[in-house]
């Protein structure tokens, strides 16, 4: 086990949110690579009709938090937040369930919020590595990056990276309101205006043929796109 | 007068005359009640009087009253449907926040705890 892995401790209270729609084995595989850490996980099932929410039950030491009907990413990520918080957590980590996170980078993603240095730690694979990215993912990625630097203004390297870091005090006063896939530049617009301090950390994202069957098509970045743009009109 | 005005009128002039009867039975919102009121009405002064309706197309610079008839329902549509979305966003917050609640009750963490919600006995993490 990395060094890295072994400073984390329950002292900590970090708690790791999975949200998972119809992951099934892959969220399995995500849950397994959390094992050992210490660390206490909650599951958002976020509506699945297959057995994504009886899988999570097995393990006894996960807690599993059910959407009675399909909500979206966002939904689900905030109810895990919400329920985190109620639970005492001090640390916040959000952690997709289709197994592309590497848990390994949870103790870096951590440390600067342990130090003090940030409030909010975003993941990101440009700075790590982007194991077996397909090329168009990588293009649209990169113009989201661009969209991001010039409607949020905040200077990341990687959006819509769902692997995450918040402190008690950042993860109260970010509210996700875009259920769907739009949450993750509502993150970012949030951390902008509520002049929240962040910082990124190198992360490893993998795609496999699992996690690139249920991934997002290149399609939903207009969606994306729209939902913000709406958001901004509509509050 | 046409059949066709003689019939659209008493219609519109019935959903009129609906409107003020409304206004006292009901809590309404006065903003969205004058506009169901400015509507009828102005349908039924562009029945009657058609010629009304072709002299403002062409103030404004449109040739013919249908035309402008035709802009002005385009552009009621895309209102109406913005004013419909907006109430769906709102309505898919307040559900979304009830499947919250509902989800965070009813926390569950192993399968010796299926029959009840965790949360509800007073469980917590350890």
């Amino acid at each position: 086990m990395p060094d890295e892995i072994a400073a984390l401790g329950p002292s900590d209270n970090i708690w790791v949110v999975v949200p998972a729609f119809n992951e099934g084995g892959r969220l399995v595989r995500a849950l397994a690579s959390l094992r050992g850490l210490e660390v206490q996980i909650v599951v958002v099932d976020d509506g699945s009709v297959d057995a994504t929410a009886e899988i999570t039950l097995r393990d006894p030491e996960i807690w599993v938090l059910r959407h009675v009907v399909n909500c979206g990413q966002g939904a689900a990520l905030q109810t895990g937040i919400d329920f985190a918080l109620q639970q005492g957590a001090s640390i916040v980590v959000t952690f997709d369930g289709d197994g592309q996170h590497s848990a390994e980078d949870i103790a870096r993603l951590v440390k600067p919020i342990q130090s003090g240095e940030a409030d909010v730690v975003l993941g990101s694979r440009f700075l790590g590595s982007a194991i077996g990215i397909p090329r168009s993912r990588w293009l649209l990625l990169k113009l989201a990056v661009v969209f991001t630097r010039l409607f949020s203004g905040v200077q990341v390297t990687d959006t819509h990276n769902g692997l995450r870091a918040f402190s008690r005090a950042a993860a109260s006063r970010i509210r996700i309101r875009l259920n769907r896939m739009a949450h993750a530049s509502e993150i970012l617009d949030q951390i902008q205006a509520l002049k929240i301090r962040y910082r990124e950390v190198p992360v490893t994202v993998t795609y496999t043929t699992h996690t690139l069957d249920k991934g997002q098509s290149s399609w939903n970045s207009l969606r994306i796109a729209s939902q913000l743009f709406l958001a901004r009109i509509i509050r | 007068m046409t059949m066709f005005q003689l019939l659209s009128v008493t219609a519109l002039g019935l959903l009129l005359g609906w409107e003020f009867i409304s206004l006292s039975r009901r809590s309404v919102r006065r903003a969205f009640w004058g506009l169901r009121c400015i509507t009828w009405t102005a349908a039924i002064v562009a029945i009657v009087f058609p010629e009304l309706v072709t002299r403002i197309a062409l103030t404004v610079g449109i040739r013919r009253g249908a035309d402008l008839v035709m802009y002005a329902m385009a552009l009621a549509f895309l209102g109406t449907t913005f004013f419909f979305y907006s109430r769906y966003v709102r309505l898919q917050v307040q559900i979304t926040e009830l499947v919250r609640h509902l989800a965070i009750m009813e926390a569950q963490r192993s399968a010796s705890n299926m029959a009840g919600p965790a949360l509800d006995r007073g469980e917590s993490p350890s």
